[in-house]
């Protein structure tokens, strides 16, 4: 067994080659772009605007990593690697790599114009972390090797996104945005900001890893 | 050694594409598949290879490292043929100079910094095979590893695959062209309606009549294709698989053997 670098190093520069991962990427900094640019108001309403978009642009994200290899030549790559699971673990930690450097530019850079306190860019980076972590979630069960066909993965994604925003305050997506976006003065101490936060992020990780994994389990029974 | 026991895969709500597979793959062993389209090699050899988890039955001695060549490899990819064994290689941790000879011998054509999308079919295939010749060892599962070679090529596969499985390795492959069956002590399957077979060609075989010096006749009885022989007085009549009746019939002549007839044997009764 050889370490994961060489293989998140081969699937990162798949990735980056097929340029896919463009749109979703300007989506995201587009509609980050619209929301703070001018006058934004409160921090944190701002922050759950970015916070729902980054939710679809990390699903779109995960599709794009999980799709970006020629479907043969993932075979190859899935023997040489050890098995579905440690592609699939790659697959899942690229798209969270590039959802943590959206969330990190659309936190830090708002802040820095508009002069957001610490609290504030905690709040806003948290929110985007696990609703656009939720959204990786979601692409790698509607990805390869679960979803094969393009067309039916972006009606899944949309699906489940539509569905998501219309069941309200439901954890992790649901609560969070729930959470910033009625605070135009900060979150009120008997709303427990810290727990909300840090359980939504502890269900998104197992989420991650379930997903992760049953993907995988997915590609040894089915392909 | 890799052992399959009862093995069968369905897809989905389908039929079994194959079932109750059983079969042992020793080290240092060579085995061909052979089956008509969609007869489930490719399924077989995917489940050898780990990618794809029988429906039943069990699969054990699987090592970690395992090679594997797919059916028709990929062309149009944007990768150069240099990036790719790179990076396979380093995947593997093993040395892509390795391959370099490989590539040499299979007399490569191509150009390897360019995207694998401008390789000829033969040459994205021997691309497919260097990463498959990658590891040191582990079992090389190969689908149609000859598919799109040139002669050349084609006839320095099976010395190549010779020299793998003397070191001990495993190899399941695949071959429609027969190439396979001219390599020394090949173990050759068929897969018939889902199930494991010895393969005995297709089916028509020949009648050979010889005369030979004493004690070849052991010999002759384990020859690839024959099944079964008889002596009658001097006469020594043997059954063969007409795929492999001019091999026996060089093979004969060189052990010192005469031949006194040859004529077809109509149908044979199959083998379970």
């Amino acid at each position: 067994m050889t370490t994961m670098t060489p293989l998140l190093n081969y699937l990162a520069k798949d990735i980056a080659r097929s340029q896919r991962y463009i749109p979703p990427v300007l989506a995201y900094l587009l509609v980050a772009a619209v929301v703070f640019g001018g006058d934004p108001g409160p921090a944190l309403p701002a922050y759950s605007i970015v916070a729902v978009m980054i939710y679809p642009v990390g699903a779109w994200l995960a599709v794009t990593c999980a799709n970006a290899e020629d479907p043969m030549l993932r075979t190859v790559t899935v023997v040489t690697a050890g098995g579905w699971l440690r592609v699939g673990a790659a697959v899942t930690g690229l798209a969270c790599t590039i959802v943590v450097v959206l969330t990190v530019l659309g936190s830090v850079i708002p802040a820095i114009v508009h002069g957001y306190s610490v609290t504030e860019i905690a709040t806003g980076a948290s929110a985007q972390l696990i609703t656009g972590l939720a959204g990786v979630v979601l692409g790698v069960l509607c990805g390869r090797p679960v979803v094969r066909k393009i067309g039916i993965s972006a009606l899944a994604v949309i699906v489940v996104v539509l569905v998501t925003f219309a069941a309200g305050k439901v954890p992790p997506v649901g609560a969070v945005i729930g959470l910033l976006s009625q605070s135009d003065h900060g979150i009120a101490a008997s709303q427990h900001p810290g727990w909300v936060l840090g359980g939504d992020l502890a269900i998104v990780l197992v989420l991650l890893v379930g997903a992760t994994w049953l993907a995988a389990e997915i590609g040894r029974r089915r392909d | 050694m890799i052992a399959l026991e009862q093995v069968a895969k369905r897809y989905g709500r389908g039929a079994p594409v194959v079932s109750g597979i059983d079969l042992e793959l020793a080290d240092g062993e060579i085995v061909v598949l052979a089956g008509a389209n969609g007869s489930g090699k490719s399924t077989v050899l995917r489940m050898v290879a780990g990618l794809t988890k029988p429906s039943a039955g069990k699969i054990t001695g699987i090592p970690p490292s395992v090679s594997y060549l797919p059916e028709s490899f990929p062309s149009g990819l944007r990768i150069t043929a240099d990036e790719y064994l790179k990076a396979m290689a380093a995947i593997r941790g093993a040395d892509v100079t390795k391959v370099d000879d490989l590539l040499a011998e299979l007399r490569f054509t191509g150009d390897r910094t360019q995207p694998m999308g401008a390789l000829s079919k033969g040459n994205a295939q021997k691309i497919g095979l260097a990463q498959a010749f990658l590891a040191d060892s582990g079992p090389m599962v190969l689908d149609e590893p000859w598919s799109g070679l040139d002669q050349l090529a084609s006839d320095r596969l099976g010395p190549l695959l010779l020299a793998e499985a003397k070191r001990d390795r495993v190899i399941l492959l695949t071959d429609h062209g027969g190439f396979a069956h001219r390599i020394e002590g090949v173990r050759a399957l068929r897969l018939r309606d889902g199930e494991l077979v010895p393969d005995e060609g297709s089916g028509a075989a020949m009648l050979v009549e010889l005369r030979c010096p004493p004690g070849v006749r052991g010999k002759i009885k384990r020859m690839l294709g024959v099944q079964s022989s008889q002596s009658d007085d001097s006469i020594l009549s043997v059954r063969v698989a007409q795929e492999q009746c001019d091999r026996l019939l060089l093979a004969v002549l060189g052990a010192g053997c005469s031949v006194v007839a040859v004529h077809p044997a109509g149908t044979t009764v199959r083998r379970p």
